[in-house]
């Protein structure tokens, strides 16, 4: 039985995509307060993991178990209360393209609590503060910010209910090194400060350096390696190296 | 609940103790007993928080906020036995919520400026139609020089969406009409003993109005519509920039062809339309009436000159040009936002219809001038 230290425990995890096994009998564990990087090549089954544990997707068969309560088979009223106790960064963002980086940002207070405007509108941005966006961006819509900015402002929203658990999909694609640099940053200060746990799908090899307590390597339909991130670099399943010691690798 | 999130004062000890879960869901019941806590001025007070079982941000905020007032109104506070946990959040939320008050209210513009700003915009925006429309004939005038150069298989795949598949709903909306109009009529002429005009009235009106009104307005809601969120959608995701930096201009590939194909589009679409209103009308006139298919084609022949059809196809291709110019114009102005695509179609088919509307109105005046 997993202990009390474990937030997100999956087990025997296979799921069939288009024919094509995406994973098969894949195990992973998330301890509480970590960050964990899952890695691996372009097509590995990486952001099919993500969904299915941020309950987007049903797995075919196996087990995943989130704040100690089993997802597949979890009722609305459940995952509603699993569903407050993360936050979510999409790849693109996804953040409402209607409403200012505010009403964004205060999105899920509105939603999900009773709190009066002025406590909300403070508290967002205050989120917006922490993630280190000037004050006035949060009256502009997202697409008057550049694109770490929407990064931060997403990020913001992600936090906004003060989850246990984040997950951030590719937080660094696309962006320049310096605003990619922030927003890993931005990671272990939250980690540290706000005792999260992290779980980050990412190909940047500089944010799995930096930021993550462990990596979890996923190739072949599971997971090949999971260890500190030095531990795996040194990993000789060719798939490892592969991914490691390219010419843009600097470990 | 199992753990009470409370707020204390200790007034033998000058000690305010906080308890249990300082967190967001018990922040509307913190936010309350705030309230009623009532602190003395002139003491100073220590916090404890050796209680606090969790502490998020938002429960942070809540106390540094109340501390912040406290010391406003000259009270000295302490914080004592707080988990370290807590104190980085609370050292964290102090540090930003300085820069909070800062954000510039949103200023609301007075009428007269909104008017004047509207006016700006709408003069703008036809100002940049001209630049288009001129834009357009330029490519046009380009392409005319080198007609192989015109792209007719777009313009043929633009002539059967927006014609050949329009076919069936515009033939069943006009027979509809036709007999509205019938029978609307019918009684009318019946009173009267008139009932072989019915002819004429369906004939003209439907050949010089209806027919290709209602085929432009169809089209406006189908086809101009769907123009704009193709191009729109092109537009926010730069396929249109891919075009014009591989030295294909949109104009010759995209535009032109849809252009021209609705301009052959349109007119065929109001001839089939007032085949199908005059059929719907007749039913109506042979059930309702009396008057037999033979008499009404015979009178139809005798009444109506060819001058009505044409008058009537000849708006045709004006329309046509209305719609895909709006269309596309409304397609390329799209900027960036799915909010955006769903203004622009809106518009591309409210002002489409609009302008149909008011040049019909003119062709009418002028047509009445020149005793047409």
């Amino acid at each position: 039985m997993p202990d009390n230290n474990t937030i997100i425990d999956i087990q025997n995890l296979s799921t069939l995509l288009g024919g094509h096994w995406v994973n098969k009998n894949l195990a992973l564990t998330v301890k509480r307060g970590e960050i964990l990087g899952i890695a691996g090549g372009s097509g590995a089954g990486k952001t099919t993991l993500l969904r299915e544990m941020i309950a987007l997707h049903k797995p075919d068969s196996g087990t995943i178990r989130v704040f100690e309560h089993e997802l597949t088979t979890a009722s609305r009223s459940i995952l509603l209360a699993i569903q407050r106790r993360w936050g979510v960064l999409f790849q693109q963002n996804a953040l409402f393209s209607s409403l200012t980086i505010l009403e964004n940002v205060a999105f899920p207070l509105k939603e999900h609590t009773a709190l009066n405007k002025e406590s909300i509108k403070e508290l967002a941005l205050l989120k917006i503060a922490l993630t280190g966006l000037p004050i006035d961006s949060a009256l502009k819509f997202p697409s008057e910010l550049s694109g770490g900015m929407q990064k931060r402002a997403a990020f913001a929203r992600a936090i906004m209910l003060d989850p246990e658990l984040i997950f951030l999909d590719e937080p660094t694609a696309g962006l320049d090194p310096k605003s990619a640099e922030g927003i890993d940053e931005l990671i272990v200060n939250f980690q540290e400060t706000m005792g999260l746990t992290i779980v980050i799908i990412t190909h940047d090899l500089d944010t799995l350096w930096h930021t993550t307590h462990r990596v979890a390597f996923l190739g072949e339909g599971k997971v090949l390696c999971v260890d500190e991130v030095a531990k795996v670099a040194h990993n000789p399943h060719p798939l490892i190296q592969q991914f490691f010691s390219g010419p843009r690798s600097r470990g | 609940m199992t753990e009470q999130s409370t707020i204390q004062l200790d007034s033998s000890t000058g000690q305010v103790l906080c308890q249990g879960l300082w967190d967001l869901d018990h922040l509307i019941h913190l936010q309350t007993s705030l309230k009623t806590l009532s602190v003395s001025k002139k003491d100073a007070i220590t916090i404890n928080g050796q209680a606090v079982t969790k502490m998020d941000t938002a429960g942070a905020w809540l106390l540094t906020k109340w501390i912040q007032s406290l010391e406003q109104q000259g009270i000295a506070v302490a914080k004592k036995s707080f988990s370290e946990k807590s104190q980085t959040l609370l050292t964290l939320v102090e540090k930003h919520i300085a820069s909070l008050s800062q954000l510039p209210s949103f200023q609301k513009n007075s009428w007269v400026t909104r008017i004047g700003k509207f006016s700006v915009e709408q003069y703008d925006e036809f100002r940049h139609y001209l630049t288009f429309v001129g834009k357009l004939s330029f490519d046009a005038l380009r392409v005319l020089k080198n007609p192989l150069n015109f792209r007719f298989g777009s313009m043929v795949d633009i002539i059967d969406k927006t014609g050949f598949q329009a076919l069936a709903i515009i033939a069943l909306l006009s027979f509809m009409i036709g007999v509205v109009i019938a029978y609307q009529m019918g009684f009318q002429l019946r009173n009267y003993g008139a009932n072989v005009f019915i002819v004429d009235l369906l004939g003209l009106s439907m050949l010089r109005e209806f027919g290709p009104l209602l085929s432009a307005i169809m089209i406006a809601g189908r086809t101009g519509s769907s123009f704009t969120a193709q191009l729109g959608l092109m537009q926010a995701n730069q396929e249109i920039d891919a075009l014009s930096v591989m030295g294909v201009t949109p104009g010759e590939l995209l535009l032109l062809p849809r252009l021209v194909g609705l301009f052959i589009a349109l007119p065929l679409l109001t001839l089939w339309s007032d085949m199908f209103g005059i059929i719907g009308g007749m039913i109506m006139a042979n059930n309702m009436l009396g008057v037999t298919w033979v008499e009404f084609l015979h009178r139809f022949q005798q009444e109506i000159p060819v001058r009505a059809l044409l008058i009537g196809l000849g708006k045709a291709p004006v329309f046509a040009l209305i719609i895909a110019s709006i269309g596309c114009f409304q397609g390329i102005q799209v900027k960036g936002s799915s909010d955006s695509i769903g203004t622009h179609t809106t518009r591309s088919v409210v002002l489409a219809i609009f302008f149909i509307i008011v040049v019909d109105a003119l062709f009418s005046i002028i047509f009445s001038k020149l005793r047409l």
